[in-house]
Parts: C-alpha cells; sequence; structure tokens
C-alpha cells in the first residue's frame, strides 16, 4: 500500500483527476489504485463505466478521444490511459 | 459457391435432404460427442424467446438490426378483416404483407443458443459448474445473404459452462484446442481470430467499446472471412443479470457456437460436391434421427 501511495504522489494532476473518477465509480479508494493495476483485467473498468471515462478523459486532455485509439493497450492501466490520451511518458508512476 | 447435393436455397435460409443433411446430421452429432466429453446435458428449447429476457441482456440496446419479432395481430374483428382484405394478395404478388394493427411483441424469434440457458439458472446457487449444450435455429437479420454463410435462419450448436472465472476461463481455452483439434481432424483450416460482435453502432455501445479493451471473443474463420465456431467468454455479465451464484459471487459463463450451415459450406468448399470423397463418414447420428431419415 505505501508503494502504490507514493507511485500516486508522483501521478500528474490530470492523471491523478481520471485515477479519482475510476476509483469513485468502481467503489474502491484510491489509494487502492495505483499506475500499474490492470484496469480491465481486474475488472475495476465495467462497461458501464466506459462512455463516462472517455467523456472524462476528453475533458481532461481538452481533446477528443480518436476512435481508433481505443484498444487495449491504451487502457491497460492508468500509466497506459496517461500515456495514450495524456502525453505522460510510459514508465511515469512506476510503469516499466 | 461450390453446390453442395441436398441443398436447396430460397434466398435467406436452407433446406436439406439426402447428402447434404446426413453431412449436416454427423456435423451435429460430432458436436454433440464433444459436448458428450465435457459432461454437457442436453437440453431442447422452443424456437421464441422472451422480449424481456433479451431485454435484460440489452439486446435491443445492442442488435436492434439483428433482431426478428414474432409478431401477432390485434384479435380485434375489424382489425382482422382489414389485415384477410390484403394480405394474401399482396403477398402473393411478392409485394410483402403490410400489417394491419399488432400486439406489443413478447416474443422474439431466438438469435443464439445459449440465450434459453442465462433465465433457465436465474437464481439459483450453482454447487458445481454447470456444462450445457443445446442446438437451436437462429435468426438474424442482415444486410445480405449467402447460401450455407450468412443466413436470416440458420442451425447453432453450442456448449456453455456456468462457474467460477477460472472455470469458466479454462473451459474457453479447452474450447479453443478442441476446435482446433477437431478442425485438423478433418483436414479443414480455420484460423482462430480475436473478434468482435456486431452491435449496433458500436463507437457509442459500452459493450461494444468493452470488447476492444477486453477481447473476450475469438472466432475461428475459413477461408479468410467465414467465421465457423466462436469461443466466448462473458465474465460475470449474464449472472450477474440473472442472479446466477458460483462460489459465493455472480457466476462467470462461457460459451463455444458452432454455425453447422457453415460447416456444411466448408466441407463442399475443401471437399468438393461428391459425397463419397467427404469426411466425417465414420461419424454415427443417433438411430432415432436415422428412422426419422428421408431420402432425396
Amino acid at each position: 500500500m505505501l508503494a502504490t501511495k507514493k507511485r500516486s504522489a508522483s501521478m500528474p494532476p490530470k492523471l491523478q483527476k481520471i485515477r479519482e473518477w475510476i476509483a469513485t465509480s468502481a467503489g474502491i479508494s484510491p489509494d487502492d489504485l495505483s499506475a500499474d493495476t490492470p484496469l480491465v483485467q481486474d475488472r475495476v473498468l465495467t462497461s458501464i463505466m466506459i462512455l463516462d471515462l472517455l467523456g472524462i478523459i476528453e475533458e481532461v486532455a481538452g481533446a477528443p478521444v480518436d476512435p481508433g485509439a481505443i484498444r487495449a493497450s491504451a487502457f491497460h492501466d492508468l500509466g497506459a490511459i496517461g500515456s495514450h490520451f495524456l502525453g505522460v511518458p510510459l514508465g511515469h508512476g512506476g510503469i516499466s | 459457391m461450390t453446390p453442395c447435393p441436398g441443398h436447396m436455397w430460397d434466398g435467406s435460409q436452407s433446406s436439406f435432404t439426402g447428402p447434404a443433411l446426413d453431412l449436416y446430421r454427423r456435423l451435429d452429432a460430432m458436436f454433440v460427442r464433444l459436448a458428450d466429453r465435457i459432461g454437457a446435458q442436453d437440453y431442447a428449447f422452443p424456437t421464441m424467446i422472451s422480449a424481456k429476457t433479451l431485454a435484460k441482456m440489452n439486446y435491443f440496446t445492442s442488435f436492434p438490426h439483428a433482431v426478428t419479432f414474432a409478431v401477432a395481430l390485434d384479435r380485434d374483428e375489424q382489425n382482422l378483416e382489414r389485415f384477410r382484405a390484403e394480405a394474401d394478395r399482396d403477398a402473393g404478388a411478392g409485394r410483402g404483407i403490410t400489417l394491419t394493427a399488432t400486439q406489443p411483441v413478447q416474443e422474439v424469434l431466438t438469435p443464439a443458443a445459449c440465450y434459453h440457458f442465462y433465465p433457465l439458472f436465474a437464481n439459483r446457487t450453482l454447487s458445481a459448474p454447470a456444462y450445457l449444450t443445446t442446438r437451436a435455429s437462429c435468426h438474424r437479420r442482415e444486410t445480405h445473404y449467402e447460401p450455407l454463410r450468412r443466413q436470416w435462419c440458420f442451425g447453432m450448436r453450442e456448449i456453455v459452462v456456468i462457474g467460477t472465472a477460472a472455470e469458466a476461463r479454462a473451459f474457453a481455452e479447452r474450447a479453443k484446442h478442441e476446435v482446433a483439434t477437431m478442425l485438423a481432424a478433418l483436414g479443414l483450416s480455420a484460423t482462430p481470430t480475436v473478434a468482435t460482435d456486431p452491435f449496433f453502432k458500436p463507437e457509442r455501445n459500452p459493450l461494444a467499446i468493452m470488447q476492444r479493451l477486453d477481447p473476450v471473443k475469438t472466432e475461428f474463420v475459413f477461408g479468410g472471412d467465414l467465421a465457423v465456431a466462436s469461443v466466448n467468454l462473458h465474465h460475470d455479465h449474464f449472472g450477474g443479470t440473472f442472479g446466477i451464484a458460483r462460489d459465493g459471487k455472480p457466476a462467470h459463463t462461457a460459451c463455444l457456437a458452432f454455425g453447422i450451415e457453415r460447416w456444411v459450406h466448408m466441407i463442399c468448399a475443401q471437399y468438393g460436391n461428391n459425397p463419397a470423397d467427404w469426411p466425417l463418414a465414420d461419424v454415427e447420428t443417433p438411430p432415432v434421427r436415422k428412422r426419422e431419415r428421408v431420402d432425396a
């Protein structure tokens, strides 16, 4: 848990906002959601959330999500979302 | 298309007799034999399925373009009089029937064989995984039809598991292996390919988007464009929707589906139109079906 909090502390504010939205929607604490938590594989992210998540990403990024970018690798975890949609370099927040 | 002796086509669906019917039955017998090895219990269901059941699955949101409705006329006598005044003439002239007032649709023609199982197990707690199989005449509207390849009405054999997440995953992996083995034994080649279901407006459908993020469907594709079998993981979608529990949690489900007409096509395409060249001669069909056989 300590390691998770350490990673989250270094998250950029935009990614942090997405993290908080996902955690709230999934009914878990943001502290339980690290940058490399598998969102789909661990079923944190469900179909009920997906359209709203795209809306949040567009709001935070300030740009529409390219439909072609909606693929498994882009939504694997928060680090991947940051990398694909917010320009956060891959490797940030403990992503290798 | 390679002619298949005993196969008849009416523009959107097939009829069979003679060698083609024999092949159709042997193929289904082969699928049933696999279901037996898996320990699946066989079921027979009616042609129609309730709209209420499909609505719980969000079917009408996801596949409105594919639904075939079982429509009944309003029983009002004047309504029936108006209907019968035109129906035979219009249908006979090939113009199709314009319906007068109808009753609200409560049933539709089954679009997928496995859909009958989830309401059947609703609100039950399973102490062991349930392995199930059925063959259904399935109905899906399409923009165009091709004999044996894409039909409004077609035969689908499915084998289904309802169990834990691990049991569903293990079933799906075994199903892929069994299909690959079956194809190889018949000298056929179909490539396992990650696929998605044909959702309406997939770009705005959350289930369609999730299928892209979490590939749960593997199709075995023959000739580059014809899916002859599919293995599908549903996670706990049906278990949660229908209150089916396993190991203290919503049950997970998975299914293996065979499109029987497409297997007939695959064998005719691969081996030609001489039944003597077709495989499966050693597969016995159930005796009761032999007694029903009517030769061409």
